[in-house]
Protein backbone atom coordinates (compact mmCIF):
# COMPACT_ATOMS: atom_id res chain seq x y z
CA UNK A 1 0.00 0.00 0.00
CA UNK A 2 2.79 1.99 1.07
CA UNK A 3 4.67 1.56 -2.02
CA UNK A 4 1.84 2.40 -4.75
CA UNK A 5 0.96 5.60 -2.80
CA UNK A 6 5.15 6.19 -2.92
CA UNK A 7 4.09 5.65 -6.92
CA UNK A 8 1.36 7.87 -7.01
CA UNK A 9 3.13 10.87 -5.61
CA UNK A 10 6.36 10.16 -7.57
CA UNK A 11 3.82 9.83 -10.73
CA UNK A 12 2.55 13.27 -9.92
CA UNK A 13 5.74 15.18 -9.31
CA UNK A 14 6.96 14.04 -13.16
CA UNK A 15 4.05 15.19 -14.41
CA UNK A 16 4.52 18.82 -12.80
CA UNK A 17 8.30 18.59 -13.62
CA UNK A 18 7.02 17.99 -17.40
CA UNK A 19 5.02 20.73 -17.42
CA UNK A 20 6.70 23.68 -15.04
CA UNK A 21 10.12 22.36 -15.75
CA UNK A 22 10.21 23.72 -19.85
CA UNK A 23 9.19 26.84 -18.34
CA UNK A 24 11.72 27.39 -15.78
CA UNK A 25 14.33 26.12 -18.09
CA UNK A 26 13.50 28.43 -20.46
CA UNK A 27 13.27 31.36 -18.53
CA UNK A 28 16.23 30.67 -16.76
CA UNK A 29 18.23 30.37 -19.82
CA UNK A 30 17.27 33.75 -20.63
CA UNK A 31 18.23 35.73 -17.32
CA UNK A 32 13.98 35.33 -16.99
CA UNK A 33 13.32 38.48 -19.67
CA UNK A 34 10.27 37.66 -21.00
CA UNK A 35 10.58 39.28 -25.01
CA UNK A 36 13.81 37.25 -25.43
CA UNK A 37 12.33 33.89 -24.44
CA UNK A 38 9.22 34.28 -26.04
CA UNK A 39 10.69 35.93 -29.69
CA UNK A 40 13.53 35.83 -31.15
CA UNK A 41 14.45 39.50 -32.02
CA UNK A 42 17.23 38.71 -34.96
CA UNK A 43 14.60 36.15 -37.20
CA UNK A 44 11.99 39.10 -36.49
CA UNK A 45 14.50 41.35 -38.03
CA UNK A 46 15.97 39.20 -40.81
CA UNK A 47 11.97 39.28 -41.99
CA UNK A 48 11.31 43.36 -41.91
CA UNK A 49 15.02 43.09 -43.42
CA UNK A 50 13.62 40.88 -46.66
CA UNK A 51 10.59 43.44 -46.72
CA UNK A 52 12.28 46.53 -46.91
CA UNK A 53 12.37 48.30 -50.05
CA UNK A 54 8.85 47.27 -50.91
CA UNK A 55 8.01 50.33 -52.86
CA UNK A 56 7.70 50.81 -56.59
CA UNK A 57 8.84 53.98 -56.45
CA UNK A 58 12.07 51.61 -56.67
CA UNK A 59 11.45 50.55 -60.36
CA UNK A 60 12.67 52.11 -63.18
CA UNK A 61 11.00 52.33 -66.96
CA UNK A 62 12.30 53.48 -69.95
CA UNK A 63 11.76 53.04 -73.26
CA UNK A 64 14.63 51.76 -75.50
CA UNK A 65 13.55 54.42 -78.50
CA UNK A 66 15.69 53.34 -81.03
CA UNK A 67 13.69 49.53 -81.25
CA UNK A 68 10.35 51.05 -81.47
CA UNK A 69 8.28 48.73 -83.72
CA UNK A 70 5.18 50.30 -85.70
CA UNK A 71 2.47 49.23 -88.49
CA UNK A 72 1.48 52.05 -89.92
CA UNK A 73 -1.03 50.01 -91.76
CA UNK A 74 -2.77 48.96 -88.44
CA UNK A 75 -0.86 51.68 -85.99
CA UNK A 76 0.39 48.70 -84.09
CA UNK A 77 3.25 49.73 -81.87
CA UNK A 78 5.57 47.16 -80.41
CA UNK A 79 7.69 49.43 -77.62
CA UNK A 80 10.61 47.78 -76.13
CA UNK A 81 11.19 48.73 -72.06
CA UNK A 82 13.85 48.02 -69.76
CA UNK A 83 13.00 47.89 -66.07
CA UNK A 84 15.45 48.22 -63.41
CA UNK A 85 14.93 47.27 -59.81
CA UNK A 86 16.30 48.41 -56.65
CA UNK A 87 14.18 46.25 -54.77
CA UNK A 88 16.10 43.82 -52.37
CA UNK A 89 14.19 40.58 -53.83
CA UNK A 90 12.64 39.29 -57.21
CA UNK A 91 9.83 39.08 -58.83
CA UNK A 92 7.43 38.13 -61.41
CA UNK A 93 5.59 40.96 -63.43
CA UNK A 94 2.05 38.95 -64.22
CA UNK A 95 0.33 42.12 -65.66
CA UNK A 96 1.71 45.65 -66.84
CA UNK A 97 -0.48 48.86 -68.17
CA UNK A 98 1.51 51.66 -68.91
CA UNK A 99 0.51 55.12 -70.09
CA UNK A 100 3.11 55.98 -73.18
CA UNK A 101 3.36 59.91 -73.70
CA UNK A 102 4.72 61.36 -76.63
CA UNK A 103 3.88 64.53 -79.15
CA UNK A 104 1.08 65.53 -76.72
CA UNK A 105 -0.47 62.08 -77.69
CA UNK A 106 -1.35 59.52 -74.66
CA UNK A 107 -2.26 56.04 -75.02
CA UNK A 108 -2.12 53.20 -72.29
CA UNK A 109 0.02 50.02 -73.81
CA UNK A 110 -0.26 46.65 -71.75
CA UNK A 111 2.89 44.08 -72.04
CA UNK A 112 3.25 41.82 -74.27
CA UNK A 113 5.02 39.01 -72.47
CA UNK A 114 2.81 36.98 -70.19
CA UNK A 115 5.40 36.85 -67.33
CA UNK A 116 8.58 38.93 -66.81
CA UNK A 117 10.84 37.94 -64.14
CA UNK A 118 12.87 40.93 -62.16
CA UNK A 119 15.85 40.46 -60.56
CA UNK A 120 17.01 43.15 -57.88
CA UNK A 121 19.65 45.69 -59.49
CA UNK A 122 19.78 44.24 -62.78
CA UNK A 123 18.03 45.79 -66.26
CA UNK A 124 15.03 43.53 -67.55
CA UNK A 125 13.36 43.95 -70.99
CA UNK A 126 10.00 43.33 -71.93
CA UNK A 127 7.56 44.98 -74.32
CA UNK A 128 4.65 47.55 -74.45
CA UNK A 129 2.17 46.74 -77.66
CA UNK A 130 -1.57 48.52 -78.32
CA UNK A 131 -2.90 50.39 -81.04
CA UNK A 132 -1.60 54.30 -81.15
CA UNK A 133 -2.91 57.27 -82.39
CA UNK A 134 0.58 58.56 -84.12
CA UNK A 135 3.84 56.49 -84.92
CA UNK A 136 6.21 56.70 -82.10
CA UNK A 137 9.40 56.09 -83.66
CA UNK A 138 12.17 58.54 -83.14
CA UNK A 139 10.38 60.53 -80.56
CA UNK A 140 11.30 60.59 -77.13
CA UNK A 141 8.88 58.31 -75.38
CA UNK A 142 7.87 58.95 -71.85
CA UNK A 143 5.87 56.31 -69.72
CA UNK A 144 3.52 56.23 -66.43
CA UNK A 145 2.46 53.23 -64.69
CA UNK A 146 -0.95 52.76 -64.67
CA UNK A 147 -1.66 49.24 -63.47
CA UNK A 148 1.06 46.58 -62.12
CA UNK A 149 -0.15 43.15 -61.28
CA UNK A 150 3.18 41.38 -59.72
CA UNK A 151 3.42 37.53 -57.89
CA UNK A 152 5.90 36.81 -55.05
CA UNK A 153 5.91 33.22 -53.88
CA UNK A 154 2.21 32.89 -54.46
CA UNK A 155 1.29 36.60 -53.02
CA UNK A 156 -0.35 38.68 -55.78
CA UNK A 157 0.07 42.46 -55.65
CA UNK A 158 -2.40 44.53 -57.76
CA UNK A 159 -0.87 48.30 -57.75
CA UNK A 160 -3.52 51.20 -59.44
CA UNK A 161 -0.81 54.11 -58.31
CA UNK A 162 -3.03 57.31 -57.80
CA UNK A 163 -2.24 60.93 -59.69
CA UNK B 1 7.05 -23.12 -11.67
CA UNK B 2 7.47 -20.33 -14.13
CA UNK B 3 5.13 -17.51 -13.66
CA UNK B 4 3.33 -16.52 -16.63
CA UNK B 5 3.61 -12.64 -17.40
CA UNK B 6 -0.19 -11.30 -18.44
CA UNK B 7 0.52 -8.99 -21.26
CA UNK B 8 -1.81 -6.00 -22.44
CA UNK B 9 -1.06 -6.70 -26.33
CA UNK B 10 -2.67 -3.36 -26.90
CA UNK B 11 -0.45 -1.43 -24.03
CA UNK B 12 2.64 -2.53 -25.95
CA UNK B 13 1.63 -1.15 -29.36
CA UNK B 14 0.58 2.08 -28.07
CA UNK B 15 3.91 2.19 -25.98
CA UNK B 16 6.02 1.90 -29.45
CA UNK B 17 3.90 3.98 -30.85
CA UNK B 18 4.27 6.80 -28.17
CA UNK B 19 7.67 6.38 -28.49
CA UNK B 20 7.32 7.04 -32.33
CA UNK B 21 4.77 10.02 -32.54
CA UNK B 22 6.88 12.60 -31.84
CA UNK B 23 9.51 11.94 -34.53
CA UNK B 24 6.51 11.51 -37.14
CA UNK B 25 6.30 15.14 -38.15
CA UNK B 26 3.70 18.08 -37.63
CA UNK B 27 0.20 17.27 -37.39
CA UNK B 28 -1.42 20.21 -38.92
CA UNK B 29 -0.18 22.36 -41.27
CA UNK B 30 -0.79 26.18 -43.37
CA UNK B 31 0.42 27.28 -46.49
CA UNK B 32 0.18 31.24 -47.48
CA UNK B 33 0.86 31.54 -51.18
CA UNK B 34 3.62 29.32 -52.43
CA UNK B 35 5.53 29.25 -49.36
CA UNK B 36 5.38 32.66 -48.55
CA UNK B 37 4.68 31.57 -45.09
CA UNK B 38 3.88 28.68 -43.13
CA UNK B 39 2.96 26.89 -40.00
CA UNK B 40 3.09 23.45 -39.31
CA UNK B 41 2.37 22.51 -35.79
CA UNK B 42 1.77 19.17 -33.42
CA UNK B 43 2.52 18.49 -29.64
CA UNK B 44 6.09 18.52 -30.84
CA UNK B 45 6.37 20.93 -33.57
CA UNK B 46 5.54 24.42 -34.07
CA UNK B 47 7.41 25.38 -37.08
CA UNK B 48 6.42 29.18 -38.20
CA UNK B 49 8.10 30.24 -41.77
CA UNK B 50 8.13 34.20 -43.36
CA UNK B 51 9.39 34.36 -46.63
CA UNK B 52 11.87 31.01 -45.56
CA UNK B 53 13.06 32.79 -42.51
CA UNK B 54 11.74 30.46 -39.24
CA UNK B 55 10.35 31.92 -36.49
CA UNK B 56 11.14 30.76 -32.83
CA UNK B 57 10.40 31.01 -29.67
CA UNK B 58 12.91 29.28 -27.09
CA UNK B 59 9.95 28.78 -24.94
CA UNK B 60 7.73 27.05 -27.30
CA UNK B 61 11.27 25.33 -28.26
CA UNK B 62 11.27 24.02 -24.43
CA UNK B 63 8.29 23.37 -24.02
CA UNK B 64 8.02 20.72 -27.49
CA UNK B 65 11.27 19.22 -26.35
CA UNK B 66 9.87 18.00 -22.85
CA UNK B 67 6.32 17.53 -24.53
CA UNK B 68 8.47 14.82 -26.85
CA UNK B 69 10.12 13.86 -23.70
CA UNK B 70 7.00 13.41 -21.64
CA UNK B 71 5.47 10.98 -24.53
CA UNK B 72 8.44 9.07 -24.85
CA UNK B 73 8.36 8.62 -20.95
CA UNK B 74 4.66 7.80 -21.71
CA UNK B 75 5.75 5.09 -24.14
CA UNK B 76 8.56 3.37 -21.86
CA UNK B 77 5.94 3.24 -19.00
CA UNK B 78 3.22 1.93 -20.97
CA UNK B 79 5.55 -0.88 -22.37
CA UNK B 80 6.41 -1.87 -18.89
CA UNK B 81 2.76 -1.74 -17.80
CA UNK B 82 1.85 -3.84 -20.34
CA UNK B 83 4.57 -6.35 -20.60
CA UNK B 84 3.75 -6.89 -16.52
CA UNK B 85 -0.10 -6.50 -16.45
CA UNK B 86 -0.80 -8.03 -13.50
CA UNK B 87 1.97 -6.04 -10.95
CA UNK B 88 -0.06 -3.75 -8.52
CA UNK B 89 1.96 -0.57 -10.49
CA UNK B 90 0.91 -1.86 -13.62
CA UNK B 91 -2.71 0.32 -13.97
CA UNK B 92 -0.92 3.44 -12.62
CA UNK B 93 1.91 3.53 -14.96
CA UNK B 94 -0.13 2.69 -17.78
CA UNK B 95 -3.13 5.32 -16.76
CA UNK B 96 0.57 7.68 -16.86
CA UNK B 97 0.13 8.70 -20.49
CA UNK B 98 -2.44 6.31 -22.04
CA UNK B 99 -5.07 9.28 -22.39
CA UNK B 100 -2.08 12.42 -23.60
CA UNK B 101 -2.26 11.55 -27.34
CA UNK B 102 -6.17 12.02 -27.15
CA UNK B 103 -5.96 15.08 -25.03
CA UNK B 104 -3.23 15.90 -27.54
CA UNK B 105 -5.99 15.70 -30.51
CA UNK B 106 -8.21 17.79 -28.69
CA UNK B 107 -6.29 20.50 -27.48
CA UNK B 108 -5.07 20.97 -31.07
CA UNK B 109 -8.33 21.01 -32.59
CA UNK B 110 -10.04 23.60 -30.06
CA UNK B 111 -6.37 25.45 -31.03
CA UNK B 112 -7.22 25.39 -34.38
CA UNK B 113 -10.54 26.40 -34.27
CA UNK B 114 -10.21 29.35 -31.98
CA UNK B 115 -6.86 30.31 -33.92
CA UNK B 116 -9.11 30.39 -37.06
CA UNK B 117 -12.09 32.11 -36.09
CA UNK B 118 -9.39 34.75 -34.46
CA UNK B 119 -7.56 34.99 -37.80
CA UNK B 120 -11.08 35.48 -39.86
CA UNK B 121 -12.55 37.85 -37.42
CA UNK B 122 -10.51 39.12 -34.92
CA UNK B 123 -6.86 39.51 -36.45
CA UNK B 124 -8.39 42.05 -39.74
CA UNK B 125 -9.87 44.81 -36.70
CA UNK B 126 -6.99 44.80 -35.15
CA UNK B 127 -4.19 45.19 -38.11
CA UNK B 128 -6.73 47.59 -39.79
CA UNK B 129 -6.94 49.91 -36.60
CA UNK B 130 -3.21 50.04 -36.81
CA UNK B 131 -2.64 50.21 -40.24
CA UNK B 132 -5.53 52.65 -41.01
CA UNK B 133 -4.31 55.84 -39.93
CA UNK B 134 -1.86 57.36 -42.76
CA UNK B 135 -3.78 55.07 -44.74
CA UNK B 136 -5.36 56.75 -48.05
CA UNK B 137 -8.51 55.24 -49.15
CA UNK B 138 -8.69 53.13 -46.10
CA UNK B 139 -7.99 49.74 -45.71
CA UNK B 140 -10.08 46.74 -46.16
CA UNK B 141 -8.48 43.12 -45.18
CA UNK B 142 -10.39 39.99 -45.41
CA UNK B 143 -9.04 37.06 -43.80
CA UNK B 144 -10.51 33.31 -44.62
CA UNK B 145 -8.44 31.07 -42.68
CA UNK B 146 -9.82 27.37 -43.88
CA UNK B 147 -11.53 25.54 -40.49
CA UNK B 148 -8.90 22.88 -39.99
CA UNK B 149 -8.82 21.68 -43.78
CA UNK B 150 -9.15 23.31 -47.51
CA UNK B 151 -7.92 26.01 -49.42
CA UNK B 152 -9.64 30.06 -49.79
CA UNK B 153 -8.19 33.11 -50.92
CA UNK B 154 -7.63 36.34 -48.70
CA UNK B 155 -6.96 39.94 -49.82
CA UNK B 156 -6.21 43.18 -48.68
CA UNK B 157 -6.76 46.03 -50.24
CA UNK B 158 -5.53 49.52 -49.25
CA UNK B 159 -5.71 52.91 -50.98
CA UNK B 160 -4.18 51.65 -54.35
CA UNK B 161 -3.21 47.96 -53.68
CA UNK B 162 -4.54 44.95 -53.74
CA UNK B 163 -2.55 41.79 -52.33
CA UNK B 164 -4.22 38.47 -52.80
CA UNK B 165 -2.71 35.10 -52.09
CA UNK B 166 -4.20 31.59 -51.18
CA UNK B 167 -4.11 30.27 -47.84
CA UNK B 168 -3.92 26.24 -48.06
CA UNK B 169 -4.74 24.25 -44.72
CA UNK B 170 -4.96 20.58 -43.83
CA UNK B 171 -4.18 17.78 -41.16
CA UNK B 172 -1.08 15.30 -42.29
CA UNK B 173 -0.20 11.94 -41.93
CA UNK B 174 1.12 12.11 -38.53
CA UNK B 175 -2.26 13.22 -37.59
CA UNK B 176 -3.72 10.06 -38.73
CA UNK B 177 -0.91 8.16 -36.27
CA UNK B 178 -1.47 10.30 -33.33
CA UNK B 179 -5.44 9.51 -33.79
CA UNK B 180 -4.65 5.55 -34.17
CA UNK B 181 -2.56 6.08 -30.65
CA UNK B 182 -5.68 7.71 -29.34
CA UNK B 183 -7.87 5.01 -30.35
CA UNK B 184 -5.25 2.40 -28.88
CA UNK B 185 -4.62 4.30 -26.09
CA UNK B 186 -7.89 3.96 -25.40
CA UNK B 187 -8.26 0.23 -25.96
CA UNK B 188 -5.43 -0.95 -24.01
CA UNK B 189 -6.94 1.25 -20.93
CA UNK B 190 -9.92 -0.77 -21.39
CA UNK B 191 -8.69 -3.97 -21.84
CA UNK B 192 -6.55 -3.12 -18.87
CA UNK B 193 -9.37 -3.50 -17.15
CA UNK B 194 -9.43 -7.63 -16.89
CA UNK B 195 -5.95 -7.43 -15.18
CA UNK B 196 -7.28 -4.81 -12.48
CA UNK B 197 -10.21 -7.44 -12.23
CA UNK B 198 -7.73 -10.17 -11.82
CA UNK B 199 -5.78 -8.43 -9.69
CA UNK B 200 -8.34 -7.79 -7.02
CA UNK B 201 -9.83 -11.30 -7.07
CA UNK B 202 -6.27 -12.40 -5.44
CA UNK B 203 -5.77 -9.62 -2.99
CA UNK B 204 -9.44 -11.15 -1.74
CA UNK B 205 -8.31 -14.47 -1.55
CA UNK B 206 -5.35 -13.46 -0.02
CA UNK B 207 -7.43 -11.63 2.52
CA UNK B 208 -9.74 -14.60 3.05
CA UNK B 209 -7.39 -16.85 4.02
CA UNK B 210 -5.92 -14.51 6.41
Amino acid sequence: MRAEVLLGIGLRLLSIFLILGPILIAFSANNWDLKKTLIQEDEIKEIEEKFSGLNFENLELSVDEGAIEYNEATKFARIPVMIYSRMKFSFDILELEVSVNYDGHSTSLSMQENRVKITPYENTRFHLVGVVAEDPRGKSVETELKLAVVEKLGVTLEIKPRK
Amino acid sequence: MKRKNAINWFGVVFGVLMIVLPFAGSWWMLKVGDNAASVAISPFNFDVKVVGVSVRSVLVDYILLFSKITFMIAGVFSILASLFADRWWSAKLLRFGVMKPFWGILTLIIILIVGTIFANAVLPKIVSGMIREGTEGGLQIKINVPFLSGSSKSTIVTGDATVSTEIRTGFQMAFLLAVITAGVGIASRIYHRRFLEKEEIKKEKVEKKK
